[in-house]
């Protein structure tokens, strides 16, 4: 799969048009900044009850996309057990100092009712996780 | 009688062997086996050079069934193992999960194979 940040693009190359899913809403560069930074947290699951696997699957795409996912590529999850589906994309990869950061975008749906946010997380050189900022 | 008994009968297995012979696979009836035994030989040396134990080492490997049944359906065309680091508090946690590459370009998280290493 190769490097993360290989084929970084402008938020506005990933808008809803590709893959199926909404249109992101880009973060502003101050608002990215200024934000404080979490680990990752139950507000990645946009307030559906998610039932323990469906979390670990959410979770699971998530990292998967940051870690190992290029731009644009929709990672998705699926349950077995009832009407729930997620999928997330990173919309933005660039370089800060001392690490980079990824914009990306997640979408969930439980039994016909969906929603989604657009995140930005980062990964410091020299720090074991990513960094959230919602 | 009897002798036409023994005609037929070859004749019978004489057309068996032509039929089935031709419709052999290379590979065999285990072709599409899940799992294979995978041999390791170990061999102890001492600082001389001179083998202490040598053993041959048996291991039974399975590929997973999710990964067969989505390369079989059409749906995937790899699958691979992943892990990441979670940090739990102040332990660092790393869990492993699979993932494949579906036909469409798009990657699909399979359920039921998360872990804690």
């Amino acid at each position: 799969m190769g490097s993360v940040l290989a084929d970084s693009h402008t938020p506005g190359e990933h808008k809803g048009t590709i893959g199926d899913m909404p249109e992101p809403r880009i973060l502003g560069g101050d608002l990215k900044y200024s934000m404080p930074a979490y680990l990752f947290r139950k507000t990645q699951f946009m307030r559906f009850r998610l039932n323990r696997t469906e979390k670990k699957l959410h979770e699971s795409a998530v990292f998967f996309m940051l870690n190992e996912v290029p731009n644009g590529k929709i990672v998705s999850w699926y349950s077995k057990e009832r009407l729930a589906n997620g999928k997330v994309r990173v919309i933005h990869s660039y370089p800060i100092s001392g690490g980079y950061c990824r914009t990306y975008q997640a979408y969930i749906k439980l039994s016909g009712k969906e929603r989604h946010i657009t995140n930005n997380a980062c990964k410091y050189i020299g720090s074991p996780s990513w960094s959230f900022y919602k | 009688m009897r002798t036409v008994y023994y005609l037929i009968a070859l004749v019978g297995i004489m057309v068996g062997l032509v039929l089935f012979a031709n419709t052999a696979q290379a590979g065999g009836p285990w072709i599409d086996q899940y799992c294979d035994v995978e041999t390791t030989q170990v061999r102890v040396v001492d600082t001389n050079g001179n083998v202490i134990e040598s053993k041959v080492e048996e291991k039974v490997v399975c590929n997973d069934g999710a990964s067969d049944f989505l390369h079989g359906m059409g749906i995937a065309d790899s699958c691979q193992m992943y892990t990441w680091d979670m940090p739990i508090g102040e332990v660092l946690i790393t869990q492993r999960q699979i993932a494949c590459h579906k036909m469409n370009g798009e990657y699909e998280i399979v359920q039921g194979y998360h872990s804690i290493e």
